[in-house]
């Protein structure tokens, strides 16, 4: 059953470009990605599912809800991570989540307080305290205190540092046991590898791509550094499969490898190699090889179209 | 005081509350125990009379108006212009900041991810905000009382009471607007100088119209017209005028909590 579906979901604000035509649909129980560089349209996908924005075209539901006007119901059922938000910085940690817990009409406190601790965070003291890290904490433990069927979080992880990051991931291990859903969008690509089940790439507010993570994998690039004890023959790689923009430099072999390193390391072994070095890509790059003709040409199609 | 969007709303403000009501019950306390070496002295009566009308219109005055009586004394030192000018000044703030600082802020998307309507939300600042400003118009009241204590006059036939449910009416009117106005569009910086700037000009529609040579009619789009501030004291409430000031001000919150219902946050 799909707890997120959008149909043409199209938002403007006025004449600027929020999404354009999405189709997109998250079933229930798994852990949905949703990559895209600053700007693509993320947080727009996110606040009009929340309904905070209006629809400019199309329509989006959760659990089969109106998006807008079924918004308190299915804010009943979600929890909600906004991506930049803000604190009451006069409120200490627990009174802002009693403030919280009492709006929702109660929710278990000794499961609060086994976030707090597990997140390892200091409820008593005031939120203007604390650090950008520790209010994100705050930020998260709001969104799951009450055991919602569907989580959304937007960047769930900035700010934290990598203990509580990895905490954060048990959480989200925990909920996809407990047959929750989690939304997330992220532009980290080693986080979204970790915790989810598919992605979907959004860019300049289309949607270019939904994939299951190992499919990803399989297709980004990887930067590859080779140093040998001796100079190469650099056509001894140009043609291996996958492997692109191969430059030779006296004794280093520089180049990109698409999917398995396979090829390209057992045609390294003929030689005597001193050092690899392998670096993979940012996801921006990735977007750029795998998805932006595909997002160019779906922007000339709309464009020849409007 | 965090059980809801109302009790959360008078803590944030509950700083300010103390100050205001604190500082303008003293204020008015202060102002009364002025009224016996007004009322003694000789002749004041006669400069008063003296004074061009356009002087007096300025503070929402007339030549006619008794300022050897208590009733007169507290129209000119009071009600006519600094009290409401006063209240109207935390009124438009405090309205305008009500919902927008949140929205501008950030703290709106958190507290709006609960299950917590819209309309609700919006319904329950304002109704922080007309506490507000029934507590600081008692504490004024409460101060007038304490002066006509201190000082031992007779003020049974000054209408205090009825002077501060129209202050309250008056303030609430400027605020509705102003909050309105944040409802429908995000900003407060605009609004604010709508709800301020409309609370002067207004101000001087009703009490320059004569010297302007306006109509009569003219002054009947002032609300302080209705707010009565050069009478009230002495003369009392006219209920119509009040129910009038009231009902526009339920009528720009009904509108700006449709309107912020209705609307996309945050751009």
């Amino acid at each position: 059953m799909a707890v997120i579906q959008t149909e043409n979901l199209t938002k403007y604000y006025g004449k600027a470009r929020g999404v354009i035509d999405l189709h997109l649909n998250v079933e229930q129980g798994e852990v949905f990605g949703y990559l895209g560089p600053n700007g693509a349209g993320k947080t727009t996908t996110i606040r009009t599912l929340l309904g905070y924005l209006r629809p400019t075209a199309g329509r989006a539901t959760v659990f089969g809800l109106d998006s807008f006007h079924d918004a308190i119901a299915i804010k009943r059922r979600v929890g909600h991570l906004p991506g930049e938000f803000a604190l009451y910085p006069h409120l200490t940690g627990e009174q802002l989540l009693r403030y919280f817990a009492h709006l929702r009409g109660g929710v278990d406190w000794s499961y609060v307080r086994t976030l707090a601790e597990r997140l390892d965070i200091d409820l008593t003291r005031r939120i203007g305290q604390l650090s950008h890290g520790n209010r994100q904490k705050i930020g998260l433990l709001q969104a799951f205190m009450h055991r919602p069927e569907l989580l959304i979080l937007d960047e769930p992880t900035s700010g934290l540092d990598p203990l509580v990051q990895h905490t954060f991931y048990e959480l989200v291990d925990e909920a996809r046991a407990n047959g929750q859903t989690v939304f997330i969008s992220s532009h980290i690509l080693p986080e979204v590898e970790r915790l989810c089940d598919r992605v979907g790439i959004i860019r300049e507010g289309r949607l270019v791509a939904v994939e299951m993570v190992a499919a990803l994998k399989a297709r980004a690039l990887r930067r590859l550094e080779i140093t040998f004890e001796a100079p190469v023959p650099a056509e001894q790689f140009t043609k291996l499969p996958g492997v692109r923009d191969v430059t030779v430099a006296d004794r280093h072999l520089r180049c990109t490898v698409v999917g398995s390193l396979d090829a390209v390391v057992k045609a390294a072994a003929q030689y005597t190699v001193v050092n690899i070095r392998s670096e993979e890509p940012s996801l921006e790059e990735v977007f750029l090889t795998f998805y932006g003709r595909q997002a160019d040409n779906a922007a000339k199609e709309a464009h020849h179209a409007a | 005081m965090l059980r809801n969007v109302f009790l959360k709303t008078l803590r944030d403000v509950r700083g300010a509350l103390a100050w205001w009501a604190g500082g303008l019950g003293l204020m008015c306390l202060w102002f009364v125990t002025f009224f016996p070496a007004i009322s003694g002295a000789a002749g004041l009566q006669e400069y008063m009379e003296s004074l061009p009308e356009s002087f007096l219109a300025m503070f929402g005055v007339s030549e006619t108006t008794l300022i050897t009586t208590l009733a007169g004394f507290l129209t000119v030192e009071l009600m006519s212009a600094w009290l409401p000018g006063l209240t109207i000044a935390f009124g438009v703030s405090i309205g305008g900041g009500l919902l927008s600082r949140e929205e501008d802020e950030g703290s709106l998307d958190l507290l709006l991810a609960n299950p917590v309507p819209r309309w609700r939300v919006a319904l329950e600042k304002f109704a922080a905000l007309i506490a507000f400003t029934v507590i600081v118009a008692l504490a004024c009241w409460v101060g007038l009382l304490l002066g006509i204590a201190v000082i031992n006059v007779e003020a049974g036939d000054v209408h205090l009471l009825d002077g501060m449910l129209s202050l309250t009416a008056l303030t609430l009117f400027f605020a509705a607007l102003t909050y309105c106005l944040t409802c429908l569009k995000r900003g407060r910086g605009l609004a604010i100088g709508v709800g301020a700037g409309l609370a002067v000009v207004t101000f001087f529609t009703n009490s320059l119209a004569d010297l302007a040579n306006l109509p009569e009619w003219s002054r009947r789009f002032s609300p302080w017209y209705y707010y009565g501030g050069d009478v009230i004291l002495a003369e009392g409430i006219k209920w119509e005028h009040f129910g009038l000031l009231i009902g526009l001000t339920v009528l720009l919150v009904a509108l700006g909590v449709w309107g912020f219902s209705q609307r996309d946050l945050g751009t």
